[in-house]
């Protein structure tokens, strides 16, 4: 029925545009990029301030003539619908929940800037509670509701529909770094956004290495342990090629050993005997917590790190708030809060106008980064006249240069593996006195940052291959 | 005088599958118009021929086949039960490595579901069996702790067979409804495809769900015929008092064997069809948590029947969905209108960044609960509910329904 009205209606436009364009061509033109050949394509405009920030494209676009249209675009409604499958009651809430924030304020001000072409756009979105069967049912009640995906969490779930997301040439933004998200291969659909945690790893241990160096230490020991699949794997197959590299000896390897609700003590156990110097785990927040607390109770001290999600911006409000001040060395796909550019300033602002009582997040930015991609994406589709998802997808594999402001590092999505790969990350140490301040407690130590071992591996495919 | 209900003149009419003319036209009626969903036709309900509705019906009619076997076991031999999705893992694993593909790193023989989905239920029953007499040696709530640890051993089970299993958070792919004769002969039915049935278009949502409705069909009528006959009485004399019914001759320990083979193979048929009908599973999702699911279903259904069973699944299966749709729905009441119904729906959820209400429409930002938190709290509610105001269920809820209509209008 939802079929054949959007069937009438594509008919009926495509009617009018050919009665309306008979005269000229130019009206079905679209703006070209302003940057010669190289297409740049803006997100949003520099926020001047609040009254005049529009989206550029919206500024300079003329509608096309014809609109082709498939799923989750309603131009007689003027909306486009966008999902998201997001995990808001598992293991990972504390953190996703501020990412859908940031999204709803995102679209909330580009629909209050014009929307897109004038469309407005509304979200749909489901939560998965981090479990694969669940992702698969979430994505499959909204997957004809919809033209894009703006977020689904987690890599073994998102893994699991991507056969289903080709099938449906639907766009998604994983909030998971998985390496597999670059490599063409393995899912043409899903967008990496920011360094994959295998790169991300070599550069933070790049980083650990190099204050081990300072603090006098020229072959310190590392240690690694992680919950099993590509959510663990991946940043750990970095760290054994960070650690084959750089010749540093692995005295403990625990990678896939951390499972979520059994004892993980000996876990903890096996770091401390292992007296490793560097500690590089990644599991969910909750577990890490019970893992580092384990090994700080035996009176452990190394360098910490893992990949972005296993720490929690709430760990600096707990107990252990002292000893990860200490110990923690974190990194980021893009710039925490705080952070100087214009995306995140963007960002800043729209919290404070939404008047919402959210306290400073890293994850709100990341929220907003996600939309300004499926924005992006969206944009180009209009500009083109293509609304479909796979017009939508098409749109997105022709953008080499998607600039988020400055809050994280512009990506390319056209061309090879190779080609695609993101390699920058952003450095930071937790801190008491940045929250204290209104901060988010991450303070920034260096953006763009591409250590040695990250910047000379040669990335043809997935880190971690299932 | 024949045609007066509950007037029985053999025992065999007594006993049959349904007893009387009302019930057998009733439940064609209702067959036919499970069956005729995917078509669109029912007026009023043919939302529910989309494919997004049609894959939440298919998955009532899997926990529903999945339900009926703990029926068998905790609700007629009174065996009750944790490690139901220990059994469910095991059908589907057996099914991944009969049926599935060779991975890179999973086992796979590719056989066609012939051999596959017999299979699962086979072995499962036969692990089920193995099990048993261990299980048979305790009672009640020792049974339950006996049989949830068969859930964690089972799961690091899984999780350590990654050759199997595909390994912990990653999973393996399941095979699909094809029938075909043998591995690579090309397939007589297709249920993974959109094609044409006899001159109708069907998509393969809605052929999944026709064959998950006759595999459900086969299910009631397995599960009422052991209710009916001397297995179930047997069950259900040892649910009733065990000692008393060995005493009168029944075979205690043979017959809860034979109630947990049974039970396991009902859950090991559902491990199959859930794998080839989600396609990819984790290990973790074998879990105390479906097991709960279940054991939900049973309670929440009404213990001891079938049409509890049947109803149970589909609360425990739609609930989220309606969740979600309801709230939706109020949020739209809530932002669109004026009067007491919008005041009433804006008190219930929060559709706006400093708008009070229990449930949020925009998770993260405004006040409240999520859609997801809302549920599982309802889910939860909803147990201790029927636990304490209505222990027969939703079963129990119909059964005085009709009584109030059959003597109505007298209320005696």
């Amino acid at each position: 029925m939802k079929k054949m009205r959007i069937f009438v209606l594509v008919l009926a436009l495509a009617l009018i545009a050919a009665a309306c364009s008979s005269d000229s061509d130019d009206t079905t033109t679209t703006v070209a990029a302003s940057g010669g050949e190289e297409t740049t394509t803006t997100t949003a405009a520099a926020s001047g301030g609040e009254e005049t920030t529009t989206t550029a494209a919206t500024e300079t676009t003329e509608a096309p003539a014809e609109m082709k249209i498939d799923f989750g675009v309603d131009l007689e409604a003027g909306t486009i619908t966008i999902g998201q499958t997001a995990d808001l009651t598992g293991p990972f809430a504390p953190l996703v929940n501020p990412i859908m924030a940031g999204q709803q304020m995102y679209w909330a001000w580009v629909n209050a800037n014009g929307g897109i072409g004038g469309l407005e756009v509304l979200m749909e979105t489901r939560d998965t509670a981090y479990q694969v069967e669940q992702h698969i049912a979430a994505y499959d009640e909204i997957r004809d509701q919809v033209v894009a995906i703006s977020h689904t969490t987690g890599s073994p779930q998102t893994l699991a529909i991507a056969d289903a997301l080709e099938e449906d040439s639907m766009i998604a933004v994983p909030a998971t770094w998985y390496s597999g998200w670059t490599d063409t291969n393995i899912a043409p659909t899903v967008l990496h956004t920011g360094a994959p945690y295998c790169l991300e790893a070599m550069s933070l241990l790049d980083w650990m290495l190099a204050e081990e160096v300072k603090e006098g230490n020229d072959a310190p020991t590392l240690a690694i342990a992680s919950i099993p699949g590509d959510f663990g794997l991946d940043p750990m197959a970095g760290a054994l090629i960070w650690a084959e590299t750089n010749g540093i000896e692995v005295v403990y390897d625990g990678s896939g050993t951390i499972i979520p609700g059994q004892d993980l003590k000996p876990v903890a156990d096996a770091i401390v005997a292992s007296g490793a110097d560097l500690v590089y785990v990644t599991t969910t927040p909750s577990t890490f917590s019970e893992v580092y607390g384990g090994a700080l109770t035996q009176g452990f001290e190394a360098k910490w790190s893992g990949a972005g999600p296993t720490y929690n911006p709430a760990f600096l409000v707990s107990p252990i708030a002292d000893a990860i001040q200490r110990d923690w060395y974190g990194g980021f796909y893009m710039q925490p809060w705080g952070g100087d550019s214009a995306g995140m300033a963007l960002t800043m602002q729209l919290v404070e106008a939404s008047g919402a009582d959210i306290p400073a997040n890293d994850y709100v930015g990341l929220g907003v980064v996600e939309a300004m991609l499926v924005h992006a994406a969206l944009q180009k589709a209009y500009e083109n006249g293509d609304m479909t998802r796979a017009g939508v997808l098409a749109a997105v594999r022709s953008l080499d240069n998607v600039d988020f402001l400055g809050v994280a590092p512009a990506e390319n999505y056209t061309g090879s593996t190779s080609d695609q790969i993101q390699r920058a990350i952003t450095l930071w140490r937790p801190s008491v006195a940045n929250l204290e301040a209104g901060g988010s407690g991450s303070e920034i130590v260096e953006t763009d940052f591409i250590g040695p071992t990250a910047e000379s591996f040669e990335f043809t495919e997935a880190c971690y291959q299932f | 005088m024949r045609t007066r209900p509950r007037l029985y003149v053999s025992y065999s009419s007594e006993m049959s599958l349904l007893p009387t003319w009302t019930q057998k036209i009733a439940a064609f009626v209702f067959l036919g118009l499970l069956a005729v969903i995917p078509f669109g036709v029912i007026p009023g309900l043919g939302f529910l021929a989309d494919n997004d509705w049609l894959k939440i019906l298919s998955r009532v009619a899997i926990f529903a086949i999945g339900a009926l076997g703990l029926h068998i076991l905790s609700g007629l031999a009174g065996q009750v039960s944790l490690g139901h999705a220990f059994f469910v893992g095991i059908g589907a694993y057996t099914a991944a490595v009969l049926g599935g593909e060779v991975g890179e790193s999973t086992w796979g023989l590719g056989l066609p579901i012939w051999i596959w989905l017999p299979a699962a239920g086979i072995v499962a029953a036969a692990i089920g069996a193995l099990i048993a007499p261990t299980a048979v040696r305790v009672r009640g709530i020792y049974l339950a702790i006996v049989t949830l640890g068969l859930v964690f051993i089972g799961e690091w089970i899984f999780r350590s067979l990654p050759f199997i299993t595909g390994g912990a958070q990653a999973g393996r792919k399941f095979p699909g409804f094809e029938f075909r004769i043998w591995k690579e002969s090309p397939p007589l039915l297709d249920f993974t495809t959109d094609s044409s049935w006899f001159g109708i278009e069907m998509t393969s949502e809605a052929k999944t769900y026709l064959l998950l409705l006759v595999f459900v069909v086969v299910s009631v009528v397995i599960a009422k015929n052991i209710q009916r006959t001397r297995i179930g009485r047997a069950f259900m004399s040892i649910r009733d008092r065990d000692i008393a019914a060995e005493v009168m001759g029944v075979a205690d320990a043979k017959n809860k064997v034979l109630a947990f083979a049974l039970s396991s193979g009902f859950a090991g048929i559902t491990g199959a069809i859930l794998g080839a009908f989600v396609g990819r599973l984790v290990p973790e999702g074998f879990s105390l948590f479906m097991s709960i699911q279940f054991v939900a279903i049973l309670l929440i259904g009404g213990i001891g029947t079938v049409s509890g069973t049947l109803l149970g699944s589909a609360f425990v299966v739609l609930l989220p969905r309606i969740v979600q749709d309801f709230t939706g729905l109020l949020a739209s009441t809530a932002e669109s209108g004026t009067g007491l119904l919008s005041w009433v729906a804006g008190i219930f959820v929060s559709t706006g960044l400093n708008d009070p209400g229990i449930v949020s429409t925009l998770p993260g930002t405004s006040p409240g609960l999520n859609v997801g938190q809302f549920n599982l709290l309802l889910y939860g509610l909803l147990l201790i509910g029927f636990l304490i105001f209505e222990p027969l269920g939703l079963f129990g809820i119909w059964i005085r329904i009709r009584n109030y209509w059959k003597s109505w209008p007298f209320t005696y």
